[in-house]
């Protein structure tokens, strides 16, 4: 105790004997760091009001939804693609969940957390091309979502489905997405018939229709990007142009912004649509915000690969 | 027991300081002083006050439009980092091999040498510089280097007995050797050697518990202390680590939800031990400060701001604290101490651990202030684990005979 007080002391009488200058300047700095502190710990309790939203705006997942008879495999070309551009050399990282048949879900891959834009893909073991089909995945769909948010505990996210995939986020947009939980920032649609097999826009099918009744519970701050495939001037191969622009009896003023674009070219097939050039570009560029180092060298590649994989899928 | 063992490393302490090579590179790290304090106040000023995520502009309001000439700051202030270097390494090589020569009898000319050794320090800095200054300096690395270039340069006079022309062909060759070797080198330089963040070893549940902290505290001090760069993940509020983002997480489900790490690198070591700078070295600038010779004191009046954003580097240079086995203890035993003290009230549930994510610079004496959910009580911690590693300083600082010598 008594070698205490006579630091204590010691101390006291090194401050003094400290020159003016010197003392001037410990002054300053520690009233400083005292003014830091107060403003300081004002700005955090500020910041952290509303943070459950703001915090978790750090992680962002891109979505992918496979079109019908496809599996979670489906996107695993233009993620590979998508990855092997990325400037930044953060690959994003890949979970994927599958919905089974009796609704329970299988996770595989994992995602990184320091990761803003990881991919999340969902595919369906129940995947026929039917529009009862297409409203069972989106609520399942719905299920995915919150068991995802309470996981990984995002709010901000943006979405792409292939052809029937797109069907699947329209009709979850509509009836199973809460404003109150997530914020969608893009969806981007790739060759997704919104009128199924119907070339004329006067003969609706019910899908469209239900579409077009509900396009009111769509998030009015939304960008959609419609993307067709033409490979012959009328269809992809598969789905006809004309039903992928339909979608603009859903969208059109009903969202912040609808684009509808048609690529053509390398891989504007309907089943290669994920891997054209453009359309890696359009992901790129529209939904992960940076420019790859040379797209073009791997969309070519990605052709060179095309023959190995899957069935069509609509 | 205690004293003896005191004294004696203070012993082996000036011992060591004596030899030869340990001597001259003390003496190149002082000369430098000047040059690291302009170099230290750069660096802060453009982390306070221009980086437009920082403590500063965040707290005030201040909205700093994108300036295209901060980045041109940045990288010249990096650059200036591996210049500070290479000037070291060309005091230390004129000195030390006038000095060495001269034992055996030899006139030379040391110019050459110290532009070879000037040029094997720069091109450290080319070879391992990164854009984002994320990249590590190691300066064992180039002393070592320096050493050996040092050595066969003597080992070549004394072979010749000094008949040699200072700038004759054997000697160029001498140096295209090194400067050739060295390229070769840095050019396999490993990349766990260039990069400084180690964010998955980090996220590794063995540094969520206490023997795993206080492996890291123990380390630390000692990396820092041979010239290794110490890892950004424990220096920096490092909001990478897998452990601290599944605490965050679990704060956002429920706001004093159980946290599944409490004890992390986040919310221990970069909170506790590494006040002011590895080995919680705020400590050893506050007993400098209060230190009656004016040197002394002067040297820790031009740290004491740097000191308090977690920047010890005018210490490191100026006091030094590179290669000091005296020094090396306390700053052990201060790392050791926060590590232990905050992790036993974190444990204990007396205070909730750090957990949000702060601005950048915010210095870590405020760390827990800012972003724990019982901030009163965190500040408490950290002050008294910044008085307790004062304590552990003061008796070091008194029994160093070294400090302040050269200036």
């Amino acid at each position: 105790m008594n070698k205490l007080k006579a630091l204590m002391k010691k101390t006291v009488t090194s401050i003094h004997r400290l020159p003016k200058s010197g003392k001037v300047a410990l002054i300053l700095a520690i009233a400083f760091v005292a003014v830091l502190g107060i403003l300081g710990r004002m700005w955090m309790l500020t910041e952290h009001q509303n943070d459950r939203a703001i915090q978790k705006a750090r992680m962002e997942p891109v979505i992918f939804i496979p079109g019908s008879s496809a599996t979670i495999r489906r996107f695993d070309d233009l993620i590979d693609t998508l990855n092997s551009q990325d400037k930044s050399n953060d690959n994003h990282s890949v979970l994927k969940v599958q919905v089974e048949k009796d609704g329970s879900l299988t996770y595989s891959g994992h995602l990184t957390k320091s990761n803003r834009q990881p991919f999340i893909v969902v595919g369906f073991v129940n995947n026929d091309d039917n529009y009862p089909t297409i409203q069972a995945d989106s609520q399942a769909l719905g299920r995915v979502m919150s068991d995802l948010q309470s996981k990984y505990h995002f709010r901000n996210f943006s979405s792409i489905g292939h052809s029937n995939g797109g069907l699947i986020w329209t009709d979850y947009l509509e009836n199973y997405y809460s404003s109150q939980s997530f914020h969608i920032r893009t969806l981007m649609t790739l060759g997704t018939p919104f009128n199924f097999n119907e070339s004329s826009t006067t003969k609706k099918t019910t899908m469209l229709n239900d579409f077009i009744e509900g396009s009111d519970n769509l998030p009015k701050d939304l960008n959609v990007y419609s993307v067709a495939g033409s490979d012959d001037y009328t269809d992809d191969g598969t789905v006809n142009v004309q039903s992928v622009l339909t979608g603009k009896y859903i969208f059109q003023k009903k969202v912040a912004k609808y684009t509808q674009t048609t690529v053509s070219g390398d891989n504007a097939s309907h089943y290669w649509l994920p891997e054209n050039p453009e359309v890696v570009n359009l992901i790129r560029e529209l939904i992960l915000q940076n420019k790859g180092k040379n797209p073009r060298n791997n969309t070519n590649k990605l052709k060179d690969e095309s023959n190995k994989n899957d069935r069509p899928e609509n | 027991m205690f004293q003896r063992s005191f004294k004696k490393l203070a012993e082996l302490d000036l011992t060591f300081s004596k030899l030869l090579p340990v001597n001259t590179l003390f003496a190149a790290f002082k000369k430098m002083v000047p040059l690291v304090i302009i170099n230290v106040y750069l660096h802060l000023f453009l982390k306070l006050f221009l980086d437009r995520s920082a403590l500063i502009p965040a707290v005030f309001h201040i909205k700093l439009r994108p300036m295209p000439f901060y980045q041109g700051m940045l990288f010249l202030t990096a650059a200036f980092d591996y210049l500070v270097i290479a000037f070291v390494m060309a005091l230390w090589t004129k000195s030390y091999l006038n000095r060495k020569l001269q034992v055996y009898g030899y006139q030379k000319d040391e110019l050459l040498p110290v532009l070879i050794n000037f040029a094997l320090a720069l091109s450290y800095g080319f070879a391992t510089y990164s854009y984002a200054s994320q990249s590590a300096i190691h300066i064992i690395i180039v002393i070592a280097l320096t050493y050996l270039a040092n050595l066969s340069f003597v080992g070549l006079t004394r072979l010749t007995k000094g008949k040699l022309a200072d700038f004759g062909f054997a000697y160029l060759l001498w140096g295209a050797i090194v400067l050739g070797l060295v390229s070769l080198l840095y050019s396999h330089l490993p990349k766990l050697l260039i990069s400084n963040s180690y964010a998955d070893f980090f996220s590794q549940t063995f540094f969520a518990h206490w023997y795993g902290l206080l492996l890291a505290a123990i380390v630390a001090p000692i990396l820092f202390v041979l010239g290794f760069a110490v890892p950004m993940d424990l220096t920096a509020a490092s909001m990478d680590l897998s452990q601290v983002n599944s605490n965050m997480n679990a704060v956002y489900q429920a706001v004093m939800a159980q946290l599944p790490y409490p004890a992390n690198p986040y919310s221990v070591l970069t909170t506790a031990a590494m006040l002011g700078g590895t080995g919680a070295a705020l400590g050893l600038v506050i007993v400098l400060v209060l230190q009656q010779n004016k040197k002394t004191r002067r040297l820790g009046l031009f740290a004491f701001l740097p000191a308090i954003f977690d920047s010890s580097k005018i210490l490191a240079y100026g006091y030094p604290l590179f290669l000091r086995p005296l020094m090396l203890v306390p700053m052990i035993l201060a790392s050791v101490f926060g590590t232990v003290f905050t992790t036993w009230f974190i444990l204990a549930g007396w205070v909730r651990p750090t957990v949000f994510a702060v601005p950048n610079s915010t210095p870590h004496i405020l760390l827990s202030f800012f972003a724990s959910q019982t901030p009163y009580r965190s500040l408490a911690v950290t002050l008294i684990v910044l008085l307790v590693s004062v304590l552990i300083y003061w008796p070091f600082v008194k029994a160093d005979k070294l400090g302040g010598q050269y200036e």
